[in-house]
């Protein structure tokens, strides 16, 4: 696609979960790369690993083995601390169940992030006022959580994601507890962000969402397919 | 800045559950609470204690016959050359026992119609304790003993204040006569009201104490006190006076007698009134520890509770140190917050305590202080474990929490 050095860069990630004795692998080697400015999804069954990919990309996780690489930086061997910055500063969440404080405002939830940015709060207000217009909620700023529709919520959640600037947007399943008309709208919004230039990664397992993606990779049983790969696999070419 | 965004957000989710904040809270006012009040009524009635011993003299030593088959008690003539010593300023002797008091209505105006008839304890004692134990009490009508009344054996009698309402209401008995077991005693005077420690004069009836050797018979004086001119010069005087009692009792063993440094009683008091005040105080701090439990299980509910929110904090770039502080800074507002209501509480229970209890309040500042210290020292180790907690969560099991 692009000759560019890519901004997400997995090598050979490995990841298993310890069962008691037992250890479930979950990830075998999964190599993956995203280009800046790209908008890619992961599509994949539940449990196929999707969640714990993300984990891993959004440094709230580390892979038993393999190297991931974020922009010039190798994840692997950061303190918990600097993971914490990783977080703050190049990447925004944003979640199938929205994850917004409820007792506070839609506009302290986006304020969250700068806080531990340590932007100071006049700025704070500014910044996550200027993102609450972007998703079209600047007239809800003062509403508590419960006070707002899903779809309400989410676009929170996204203006939450954009406050601290981040390059990459990572969304795990961020239309999965909407209807179809409100998951378009924020698709529709994903799609805009994406041509201002951030990189969107999202995992789904909703075709129809992924196909706002640029491009579709897909996850079965912890392992990754382009979509030529997937399509070759028995018994799947008619799906696809 | 970022610190005051972090209380602002603690005091949110205190707030947020005000009651179980409050009982919290609870444990640790009634720990500070506690300890200020237990210290400073403690404090006070210590120092009134101390201020009342030594207005009694802690220059003083009181002799005492135990063994009085080998010298029934002291004349009047020991007693003397016990007074003569060098550096003595005098001598008190003190006899005390029951005896039938009459009041006959020819002899003298009581409140009652009739003769009235009373048992009170009857007091034997010289000038010299007029002088010296109720100083600060003085006369309120007529005279005290007088030298001359003890060496003539006069049957007079100086009623003490409690006794004197008690027979007389608000009248004047002056020069009037009450019967000590049918003895005509001519009433000289009435005490003022003692306070302090040694109220006994308040209810007793007082004659010279040679009086109360041969007309009441109450035996010799087996103990008094012996008063020095200096306190400076105590353990002098007390071997002159221990050289005497010697002779006194023809070296009789050790054990017949003893003389107790009334500055030694003073130090003992100071002892046990410490031991008593630090008891309260381990008592009190027990209170406090009990209300840091609470804090830590409070805490420990709070962090479980909040687990999605934790989780989603450090998603969003909070690192373990800003959790950590944040809920360290929710359990020291609560200590702190307890503290401080517990140290107004405190100073309030001891002031009205002082009032009650008759001590002079004083308000320590550095005792204030070093409650909110302590109370902030708990917040901080109780809150320790669970912020701790939280700092360490991990942040996917966290997030998974919903
Ligand atoms: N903490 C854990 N301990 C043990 N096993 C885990 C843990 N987290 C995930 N797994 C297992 O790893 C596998 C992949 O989980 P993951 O959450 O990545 O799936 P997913 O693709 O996101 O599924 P879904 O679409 O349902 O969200 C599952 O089989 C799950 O049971
Ligand atoms: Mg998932």
């Amino acid at each position: 696609m692009s000759q560019k050095r890519p901004i997400i860069s997995l090598e050979g990630i490995t990841k298993s979960y310890q069962m008691g004795d037992l250890q479930f692998p979950v990830l075998h080697g999964i190599t993956f790369n995203v280009e800046a400015g790209e908008f890619v999804s992961v599509l994949g069954p539940s449990g196929s690993g999707k969640s714990t990919l993300m984990n891993i990309i959004g440094c709230l996780d580390v892979p038993d083995s393999g190297t991931y690489t974020l922009g010039r930086r190798t994840v692997a061997g950061l303190s918990e601390r600097a993971m914490a910055r990783v977080r703050n500063h190049d990447i925004g969440f944003v979640f199938q169940s929205f994850q917004l404080l409820p007792r506070i405002s839609a506009i302290e939830n986006v304020m969250l992030p700068l806080i531990y940015a340590k932007v100071p709060r006049a700025q704070r207000l500014a910044r996550a006022m200027k993102e609450l217009e972007r998703v079209g909620l600047a007239d809800k700023a003062d509403n508590l959580p419960r006070q707002l529709s899903g779809g309400q919520q989410q676009r929170v959640a996204i203006a939450r994601a954009l406050v601290t600037r981040p390059r990459i947007l990572l969304a795990d399943e961020p239309t999965g507890a909407l209807d179809r008309a409100t998951g378009a709208q924020i698709m529709d919004i994903f799609q805009s962000l994406n041509q201002e230039g951030i990189t969107v990664v999202m995992i789904t397992h909703d075709h129809k969402v992924a196909s706002f993606a640029s491009r579709i990779v897909y996850i079965l049983d912890g392992k990754l397919y382009t979509k030529e790969e997937y399509e070759a696999l028995d018994g799947n070419a008619g799906k696809g | 800045m970022f610190f005051l965004s972090t209380i602002r957000m603690s005091l949110s989710n205190l707030r947020a559950n005000a009651m179980r904040t409050f009982l919290t809270m609870l444990g640790v006012i009634i720990g500070i609470t506690s300890i200020l009040a237990l210290l400073t009524i403690g404090q006070g009635v210590t120092d009134s204690v101390i201020d009342q011993l030594s207005g009694l003299g802690g220059n003083r030593a009181t002799v005492t016959i135990h063994d009085t088959a080998v010298k029934p008690g002291f004349t009047e003539n020991e007693l003397a050359q016990f007074a003569k010593l060098e550096g003595v300023e005098g001598v008190a002797p003190r006899l005390s026992s029951h005896h039938m008091l009459t009041l006959m209505p020819e002899l003298t105006k009581s409140k009652f119609d009739g003769v009235h008839t009373v048992a009170r304890r009857v007091m034997g004692v010289n000038d010299f304790y007029f002088s010296t134990y109720t100083k600060n009490a003085g006369m309120l009508y007529g005279r005290s003993i007088s030298p001359d009344d003890v060496t003539y054996r006069t049957n007079v009698c100086v009623l003490g204040f409690d006794l004197w309402q008690s027979l007389y209401g608000n009248y004047s008995p002056i020069g009037e006569i009450i019967k000590i077991n049918n003895t005509d005693c001519t009433i000289i005077g009435v005490m003022s009201e003692l306070v302090g420690i040694d109220t006994s004069g308040n209810g007793s009836i007082i004659v010279p104490y040679t009086t109360a050797v041969q007309t009441f018979a109450m035996g010799l004086p087996n103990s008094f006190d012996v008063v020095f001119r200096s306190s400076g010069e105590a353990d002098e005087v007390i071997a002159r006076v221990e050289n005497l009692c010697a002779s006194l009792l023809n070296n009789a063993n050790g054990n017949s007698y003893s003389i107790v440094n009334q500055e030694e009683v003073l130090d003992m008091v100071l002892t046990i009134t410490d031991l008593v005040l630090g008891m309260l105080a381990g008592i009190a701090v027990i209170a406090l520890v009990v209300g840091g439990i609470g804090i830590m299980n409070m805490m420990l509910v709070t962090v479980s509770e909040r687990t999605a929110e934790i989780g989603l904090r450090k998603a969003l770039g909070a690192t373990p140190a800003v959790i950590l502080l944040q809920f360290l800074i929710e359990a020291v507002i609560i200590s702190l917050f307890g503290g401080i209501i517990g140290v107004a509480l405190g100073l309030g229970a001891s002031y009205v305590a002082s009032l009650l209890i008759g001590y002079t309040f004083t308000f320590n500042p550095i005792t204030a202080m070093l409650a909110l210290l302590f109370s902030l020292a708990v917040g901080v180790l109780f809150g320790l474990l669970p912020a701790r907690r939280a700092a360490k969560m991990n942040p996917i099991e966290a997030l998974r929490a919903t």
